[in-house]
């Protein structure tokens, strides 16, 4: 074919594309559409696929996790959501020193984190138990205003929980336990108890603690996901690690963080959260209470648990807060709903706590901000606005049958861009000893090692018994682990407290020392590294070279004989990764499925538009033209439409994804805060999604006009001539 | 006389509907280089498809079409099309010209289809064919901008611009009112007469057959006794 041949198919093809607008504009906004498509999902799915993926790498996972090779069940760090039932039995790694010696080795890996997960229930004492150990203080450091203090507000509790059993005795299936339960609440009213207990307070404790206590329902327990690791490398490693409140727990320091999200949703007054929900949903989220049910029920299910505050406080603070509300409510009272001015102050002087609370808590769009601005100031420091506080000794349980400790809560912390994800955010710190410890790592042999291990390592000189009973409270003078052991947790949940405030406050002053000690105590690396871990998260300095860093460090672990195994972050990441899979299975279908709709169509006009140019091809056939010619012909039409509006939607894709770039998707719902990486996604364009969007509409579309246009060569010539027009 | 095309017991059936159609019934047929021939017939005698044998755009079922000595059923078809571009001029009833072409481009594009030929060349014959046709003022417009019989001269210079050896035209004139019809015919009589170049048209129309020098009555499918006048007479008496 000759150049002035070539010429002239480019001639017919532009010139037909030409006569045919409607027809090319029509394929051609549909092509525009599919690459526009094409390069605008796949920039999101690959910004989206990036962050998802920096989310899990940046704050738990690593790219790469090695655990132990005979462990039963996969690794699934973020799949422990609605697996409690079922534990995974993960085996561990027996040293973690010796596998971080021979994974550190590897030029690629810049971090080697050990890590083990597992749950635990933060146990917070009822308001008796809190109450009976402020009053054991008191007598011990003969506090007489402070004891009679306390006395009042348990006479309150003891009043109250006779209200409480006398309502719901009459629809109890178990009368016999309501009727004692009021017996011994009557018990405690009665003088003749008071005297007694001036005579030998003790034994009238002992009473409290055993029958009273027992009666208060506990608040919600609390499970907070526990991950273990060396907090020191931890940080380094992950750089969406950040700091919210309080400190970072010290390097080498037994005790825990807890996720700053969790610590708000779980660990908050259920009050002061209800009116940090709502008000972020009328400012943030331009809800309104008056039309929003969900809002509506929200506020009436919360605001009924102020009946926990009546509990807690004690008489002064109840009257103060009474105080309060009584010079607050009126005045919205007055100026909304109540229509005779001069009866409302009196009245209301007489009313209750209770009455107010109900006044001030039934909240609407109008008093809202009031209401708001007014419990931050004046009630929000009457109550415990958190069950823990940045200090605190935090009693942790294990789940199920097991021990349990207590450890500092040092911080609250957050994965910068994922806070509120709820699936980085899962996980609370704890010190790898103090996991070991709670979990059980420690069997015999292991302490074997240790007393080996502390006559090589004598930095540490303390007694390591003594320190440990004070901090597990128990008096197991022997072992590290068996205090709380499953008959003395038995089968009465609610006594479970009775161990910890008993030796505390029998062996109070040498425990507090004791655990002091063990706060003050700091870990060399190299011992947190001689111990057991569960698993070990590696940070790649390339994380493009995941796959291949995969197999070498397989290899590594061959030759070395480890017995380990090693997953990408992906399967590490369990359901989670699953679902990222997931997504890209969508979004690629659904980029397939807009392709094959493209196909489709652009191979049906194509189609009509060859079969409407029988008697054209026919003509040229005729004339001379050879079906390379007619090939040629409808090849170079159909590209130049495509490279023409495939271009055009490339471009506009680009333009969208780059002003998309600048202004960021917000993230809709929390999960997809996850995915974004972040509240806004900020989509990038990688050089791929240039070229790919073209190149594979062009392929597409050559697979598609190749049908219509090998129909056109072999239209016979004849039909030229017999066509009639 | 150099013998141009000639058919022997030329048959052809084709389907229509559920039916086979015998559109010829065994012609015998052979036309002379210069020769100004018609075939003549009413609709369905078979005109069309005679013709279409003969142009090489449609191969008989049974027996033998040459053109300039070539065998046509056993031509493949990159050498049919070669033939036809060479070999043969077409002019269409419904003149079947490149809307999105101009004047220029339609008849120069057998030319580019040679690819013989250089540009000055090109410019050369397609010039001089459209001011014989009398179209120069016409030279940059597009074919729906012509009258009827403006378009046809087109198609005339087209099909004459490759120099073929013959030059068929199926019913030139049915579409062109009965002035412009004559007119037509008349140029092309008098190509023919000037340059020697073989035409065969078909047609009914009886002012066409006036003018031609040659009348091959067709019908059924079968060629009748050819009326030869003129230029064939001599030739018969020759022989």
């Amino acid at each position: 074919m000759s150049f002035s041949v070539l010429q002239l198919v480019f001639e017919l093809s532009w010139r037909s594309l030409w006569s045919h607008r409607i027809k090319s504009v029509v394929v051609g906004i549909i092509i525009l559409f599919g690459v526009f498509l094409l390069v605008v999902a796949d920039a999101l799915l690959e910004s989206a696929n990036t962050a998802m993926e920096s989310s899990i790498t940046s704050s738990i996972t690593g790219h790469l996790q090695v655990y132990d090779q005979a462990a039963e069940d996969t690794l699934s760090l973020m799949g422990i959501i609605g697996n409690r039932g079922a534990k995974p039995s993960l085996g561990r790694i027996a040293n973690f020193k010796a596998v971080r010696d021979v994974l550190a080795s590897h030029p690629n890996v810049s971090a080697v984190v050990p890590m083990g997960a597992d749950s635990a229930i933060v146990y917070q004492g009822n308001a008796v138990d809190k109450t009976l150990t402020a009053l054991r203080q008191s007598i011990k450091h003969n506090q007489s205003a402070e004891k009679q203090n306390q006395i009042q507000k348990l006479l309150m509790l003891v009043d109250k929980l006779e209200e409480q059993y006398g309502l719901t005795i009459d629809i109890s299936n178990n009368q016999e336990k309501f009727s004692s339960a009021i017996e011994d609440l009557q018990t405690v009213k009665t003088e003749s108890f008071w005297r007694d207990f001036e005579k030998n307070p003790e034994s009238s404790l002992q009473f409290l603690d055993t029958h009273i206590a027992p009666l208060v329902s506990e608040t919600n327990p609390i499970f907070l996901e526990f991950l273990a690791t060396d907090i020191t490398r931890f940080k380094a490693a992950f750089y969406r690690f950040k700091l919210v409140e309080g400190e970072m727990l010290p390097e080498g320091a037994r005790g825990i963080m807890i996720n700053h999200t969790q610590y708000e949703e779980y660990l908050k007054d259920r009050i002061a959260r209800m009116f940090d929900v709502i008000h972020d949903a009328l400012h943030k989220e331009n809800r309104a209470i008056k039309t929003d049910l969900e809002l509506q029920y929200y506020i009436r299910r919360r605001s009924k648990e102020y009946q926990l505050w009546l509990l807690s406080l004690d008489a002064r603070g109840a009257e103060k807060m009474r105080r309060e509300l009584a010079i607050f409510i009126p005045s919205s009272f007055s100026s909304s709903l109540q229509p005779e001015p001069h009866s409302n102050v009196g009245e209301a002087e007489d009313n209750n706590l209770e009455f107010y609370l109900q006044q001030f808590l039934d909240l609407n769009d109008e008093n809202f901000d009031r209401h708001y601005q007014f419990f931050y100031d004046r009630i929000a420091p009457m109550i415990q606005l958190y069950q823990v506080n940045v200090g605190d000794l935090v009693p942790l349980q294990k789940l199920g049958p097991g021990s349990s400790l207590k450890a500092k809560f040092y911080g609250t912390f957050q994965f910068e861009g994922v806070e509120d994800s709820g699936f980085s955010g899962i996980y609370n710190l704890i010190d790898l000893m103090s996991f070991r410890d709670l979990y059980g790592f420690m069997t015999e042999d292991k302490k074997r090692e240790m007393v080996q291990l502390k006559k090589e390592f004598s930095t540490v000189e303390f007694d390591r018994a003594g320190v440990e009973d004070a901090l597990f409270g128990g008096d197991s003078a022997s072992s590290i682990v068996d205090f709380g052991t499953d008959d003395e947790k038995g089968s009465d949940s609610d006594s479970d407290s009775d161990n910890d405030s008993d030796s505390e406050s029998s062996v109070l002053v040498n425990t507090r020392e004791r655990m002091q000690v063990l706060i003050d105590t700091r870990y060399t690396s190299e011992q947190l590294d001689q111990g057991p871990v569960l698993s070990a998260a590696l940070v790649l300095k390339d994380p493009a070279l995941l796959k291949q860093t995969e197999e070498e460090i397989n290899q590594l672990i061959k030759e070395k004989s480890l017995p380990l195994q090693i997953i990408d972050w992906q399967t590490a990441a369990g359901f989670v990764g699953q679902m990222i899979q997931v997504m890209q299975i969508v979004l690629m279908t659904f980029i397939v499925f807009v392709f094959c709709i493209s196909m489709v169509v652009v191979n049906n006009a194509m189609l009509m538009a060859t079969m409407q140019r029988y008697p054209e091809i026919g003509t040229l056939r005729a004339i001379g033209a050879g079906r390379g010619i007619i090939l040629g012909m409808f090849f170079v039409e159909s590209l130049m439409l495509t490279l023409i509006a495939g271009g055009l939607g490339a471009l506009l894709g680009l333009v969208l994804v780059q002003y998309l770039g600048m202004v960021g998707i917000p993230a809709p719902t929390y999960e997809f805060r996850f995915l974004f990486g972040g509240e806004v996604l900020f989509p990038h364009i990688d050089e791929d999604n240039i070229y790919l969007g073209p190149l594979v509409i062009i392929a597409v579309s050559i697979v598609a006009t190749l049908y219509p246009a090998l129909l056109a060569t072999r239209v016979p010539p004849v039909v030229a001539l017999t066509t009639q027009e | 006389m150099l013998e141009i095309i000639r058919l022997e017991n030329v048959t052809k059936q084709y389907p229509l509907g559920q039916v086979w159609v015998d559109a010829l019934r065994g012609v015998n047929l052979t036309l002379y280089s210069g020769e100004f021939a018609a075939l003549v017939g009413p609709s369905g005698s078979g005109k069309s498809t005679l013709l279409n044998m003969i142009g090489c755009v449609d191969l008989p079922s049974t027996g033998k079409v040459f053109v300039d000595g070539n065998e046509v059923s056993n031509q493949s078809d990159k050498q049919l099309t070669k033939l036809r571009l060479y070999k043969l001029g077409f002019i269409f009833q419904t003149f079947n010209l490149m809307n999105v072409l101009d004047v220029y481009q339609n008849v120069e594009m057998p030319l580019l289809l040679q690819g013989k030929l250089s540009k000055k060349q090109r410019q050369y014959r397609v010039n001089s064919l459209i001011e014989r046709v009398g179209l120069s003022a016409h030279m940059k417009h597009r074919p729906n901008e012509l009258s009827g019989g403006q378009r046809q001269r087109v198609s005339i210079a087209r099909a004459l611009v490759g120099k073929p050896r013959i030059v068929l035209a199926d019913e030139p004139t049915a579409n062109l009112d009965s002035v412009t019809g004559i007119e037509i015919i008349d140029l092309m009589k008098e190509i023919n007469q000037t340059d020697q170049t073989t035409f065969l048209f078909s047609t009914h129309d009886d002012r066409v057959v006036s003018r031609v020098d040659r009348v091959i009555p067709i019908e059924d499918g079968l060629i009748r006794q050819s009326i030869e006048k003129g230029l064939a007479d001599s030739r018969f008496v020759n022989a």
